[in-house]
């Protein structure tokens, strides 16, 4: 740190007032040009192109932050509050860059708050997708009339107007007109519903939110993510905020987290929510006819859904949501809220569901002998649903021996197939098997013999597509 | 060596130089462990002090311009610093949260590495505050207005006799630019001088020597005395002092007894070759580094009640005198020093 000598006249930081505000109140109350201040307080290592940036004041890097400080006769930290700096280290951790912020191009003012002699610049407009003052309900300017950008502070110290009058703090850098003489444009009713969201959004992500928030985040936008992208939810009139729609597996930045829980209309209080370990002590199977009826000790968490968290036993494979048993497999299961009916569609459902594993597992037993549960489910055209592999259901125990893999909890000298009927000896005429392993397939599980090299060279001559022996209808 | 009496002159140093070495002393003892003697560095309302403030608060009252001259090692710039932190900078708040920094007297010094303009302004700058780098041409038009928020009642120049003809110039033009606006600062040049002629100092010289500047000059200095010279200090002053001082080091020196030395002192240092202006004044910034020698031997040797010898004061004086003629040779083998220690 360099001790400065105290400015001429010394200025007291505003609330929520942005550092380059600061250092061009110190300009003005001093006389200086434009960038005076900021000269002085500058880095050696950074450059007057890096001036213009919008970026500065975000981290406060490329100057001399405690020499302002002590410019104005501040506590040192007086300068850093006026930067993002605290909000985004507590999140990212030290040596946070600002591109973490997210991308914003050009510095933004409102007209209205930089009028002498309130001339702020408040922190929230240096926050990407904000385009609209909160206090005043007007559209920032981040461009002058004549059409060149809102600038802080010139790349030149000392610049002219173009009648030759040396350009004062709070103009524009080119023409010389006074920022408060900018057009000033409301907010519509929508835009400023909208700002209002991000502005919430952004003091909860950035004000509340620590070192996980990200994590959360991507959570949170994940689970609303599967009907979203069905539903076309990336379509807003805000150009800014539609381009920062994304997956929740490519969110990094603040205003990505802030884009996409606006567009998505989620509460972003919900990234704040730890996300649970283990069942919710609430949920407990409630299908009478399960071991674990009445404990929470096979309960598993599979989503948040808007009414309640989702979940399923992992012995009876019954689903519940929140209190509510949405289903289940046994007729017994004492829930007023599923019909006998449902009970037996979900029982047939299941009968169909082992006839194709069993089938699956099968075929792959004989052509792919590195084949896992989880390749015959997928072949089988059979939902990778966590319920389904509960374990009284038997499918993934049935999947699992026909593939001669040892079943979790079953003793390895209980081999037998218990539904050796599942698969009928026609089954092979929906699947469609190597040419070389025609002849030899057997009826019994095991291995397929050898083909005899002539016969099966003869077979492709016929152009006959190789079948297997013994062919029957479909059970 | 003879036992100086009060109204003896010094004489001629002895072969080998005077008495033992004060500083010699003082490193030796340090080598074996003492901790040094380090001088107290107070402000003491000298005679000269006092007439020099008495004059600048003059200026300060009447806003009239001024050369004041004394001779080297009297006091000046201490008593400008005094006289500054009696009319010390505040904080005026504004009205917005701001507050503004009010800076009565605004002074600078000028040495060999303010020869420019530029580096006057730049100066003077420096003391309103802290300035950006802005070009030259805008820092002086930035200084008129700073001294105008600061409020500026006087700009003291110390070290004046080494102002080039440009940098008074510009101190005619910074005044005139400030009367513009309503602002009518005095303007003080503090200026050393080597005779007891205070027009034979260089700012004086500078002006008089082109006849229209002189001119210009003549219209903004005081009337008749223009050009003043502080005298130095009278024995009695001299007296006060060393009583100043006995009170001031009594903690450390129980059994000091300064002030009966005033006499031998005055003496000894308005010798002629001491006082070659012949002013029969005596300097503050020999008095005490004749002084704080004779401390510095009776801390050095650990005397009891680490009381003095008018012996010392005498053989501090004389090294003074001869000092640069004789230069004595530190040649003490500090291991041996330490093994024995």
């Amino acid at each position: 740190m360099t001790a400065w000598p105290a400015l001429q006249v010394a200025v007291t930081p505003r609330r929520d007032e942005f550092m380059p505000g600061l250092m061009l109140r110190d300009d003005e109350k001093n006389d200086f040009p434009p960038g005076g201040t900021a000269s002085i307080v500058r880095r050696h290592d950074a450059s007057t192109s890096q001036l213009g940036k919008s970026s500065l004041g975000i981290l406060g890097t490329l100057f001399d932050r405690e020499g302002l400080a002590s410019l104005n006769g501040l506590e040192p930290g007086a300068v850093t509050a006026l930067t993002w700096r605290a909000e985004l280290e507590r999140v990212f951790g030290p040596g946070v860059a600002a591109s973490r912020l997210g991308l914003k191009r050009r510095l933004s003012i409102c007209p209205a708050c930089v009028r002498p002699p309130l001339r702020l610049i408040r922190r929230q407009t240096a926050l990407p997708l904000m385009h609209g003052c909160e206090v005043h309900g007007i559209w920032l300017r981040t461009a002058c009339v004549c059409g060149a950008p809102i600038e802080p502070f010139g790349r030149v110290v000392d610049r002219r107007d173009p009648e030759g009058r040396l350009i004062a703090p709070f103009h524009c850098q080119s023409c010389g007109r006074p920022w408060e003489s900018l057009p000033r444009q409301p907010l519509g009713p929508r835009d400023e519903l909208r700002q209002r969201r991000v502005a919430h959004a952004y003091q909860v992500v950035l004000g509340r939110g620590g070192p996980d928030v990200i994590e959360n985040a991507r959570r949170v936008l994940a689970l609303d993510e599967g009907g979203r992208w069905d539903h076309g939810w990336c379509l807003s009139d805000d150009a800014a905020l539609a381009e920062r729609a994304m997956e929740a597996r490519h969110v990094k930045s603040i205003s990505a987290v802030v884009a996409n829980l606006v567009l998505r209309e989620i509460p972003p209080e919900r990234v704040l929510e730890r996300p649970r370990e283990g069942p919710h002590p609430d949920l407990l199977c409630r299908n009478a006819e399960c071991p674990t009826y009445g404990t929470s000790g096979a309960i598993r968490v599979s989503s948040e859904r808007s009414n309640g968290t989702e979940s399923y036993c992992a012995e009876c494979g019954s689903r519940f949501l929140g209190e509510r048993t949405i289903l289940s497999y046994d007729l017994g299961n004492a829930s007023g809220d599923l019909s006998r009916l449902t009970v037996l569609h979900a029982q047939a459902r299941l009968a169909d569901y082992a006839a194709r594993l069993a089938e699956a597992a099968t075929f792959l037993a004989y052509t792919d002998r590195s084949a896992e549960v989880d390749h015959v489910f997928h072949a089988a055209g059979v939902p990778q649903a966590s319920h389904l592999r509960a374990r009284r259901l038997g499918l993934v125990g049935l999947v699992a021996r026909r593939l001669g893999r040892p079943v979790r909890g079953q003793n390895s000298s209980d081999r037998r197939d218990r539904h050796p009927d599942l698969v009928a000896d026609g089954f092979a005429d929906r699947w469609s098997f190597p040419r070389f392993a025609v002849a030899a397939l057997p009826t019994e599980a095991g291995p397929p013999a050898r083909r005899d090299r002539h016969a099966s060279e003869a077979a492709e001559r016929a152009g006959r597509h190789p079948r297997p022996e013994s062919t029957g209808s479909r059970r | 060596m003879a036992r100086p009496t009060r109204t003896a002159a010094i004489p001629e140093p002895p072969e080998g130089g005077a008495g033992p070495s004060p500083l010699f002393a003082q490193v030796i003892a340090e080598q074996r462990g003492r901790e040094p003697f380090v001088p107290l560095d107070r402000y003491i309302p000298t005679g000269f002090a006092c007439r020099l403030e008495a004059l600048m608060e003059h200026a300060y009252a009447t806003g009239s311009w001024f050369l004041f001259t004394a001779f080297p090692g009297d006091g000046k710039s201490t008593a400008l610093e005094h006289f500054e932190g009696a009319h010390a900078p505040s904080r005026e708040p504004g009205g917005d949260g701001s507050s503004t920094r009010i800076v009565p007297v605004l002074s600078t010094r000028v040495s060999s590495g303010v020869q420019s303009t530029d580096r006057l302004v730049g100066a003077l700058a420096d003391e309103l505050g802290a300035v950006p780098r802005i070009g030259p041409s805008r820092t002086r038009a930035w200084l008129v207005g700073a001294i105008v928020r600061a409020k500026v009642r006087m700009i003291v120049i110390d070290d004046a006799h080494e102002l080039r003809l440009g940098q008074l110039s510009y101190l005619r033009e910074l005044t005139d630019q400030l009367k513009r606006r309503g602002v009518r600062p005095s303007v003080v040049l503090l200026a050393a001088v080597n005779s007891k002629e205070p027009r034979s100092c260089d700012p004086w010289r500078l002006i008089v020597k082109d006849p229209l500047v002189a001119e210009q000059f003549r219209r903004r200095l005081n009337g008749p005395d223009p050009v003043v010279r502080v005298a130095g200090l009278s024995e009695a002053e001299v007296g006060r002092v060393l009583r100043t001082w006995e009170l001031q080091y009594a903690p450390a020196f129980p059994e000091l007894a300064l002030a009966r030395w005033a006499g031998s002192l005055f003496t000894w240092l308005t010798d002629k070759r001491n006082d070659t202006a012949g002013a029969g004044r005596a300097r503050m910034k020999q008095l005490a580094e004749v002084v704080h020698a004779a401390l510095g031997l009776a801390w050095a040797e650990e005397r009891p009640g680490n009381a003095h010898d008018g012996m010392d004061l005498y053989d501090a004086a004389l090294r003074l005198t001869v000092r640069g003629d004789a230069s004595p040779v530190f040649d003490v083998d500090l291991d041996e020093l330490r093994r024995a220690s």
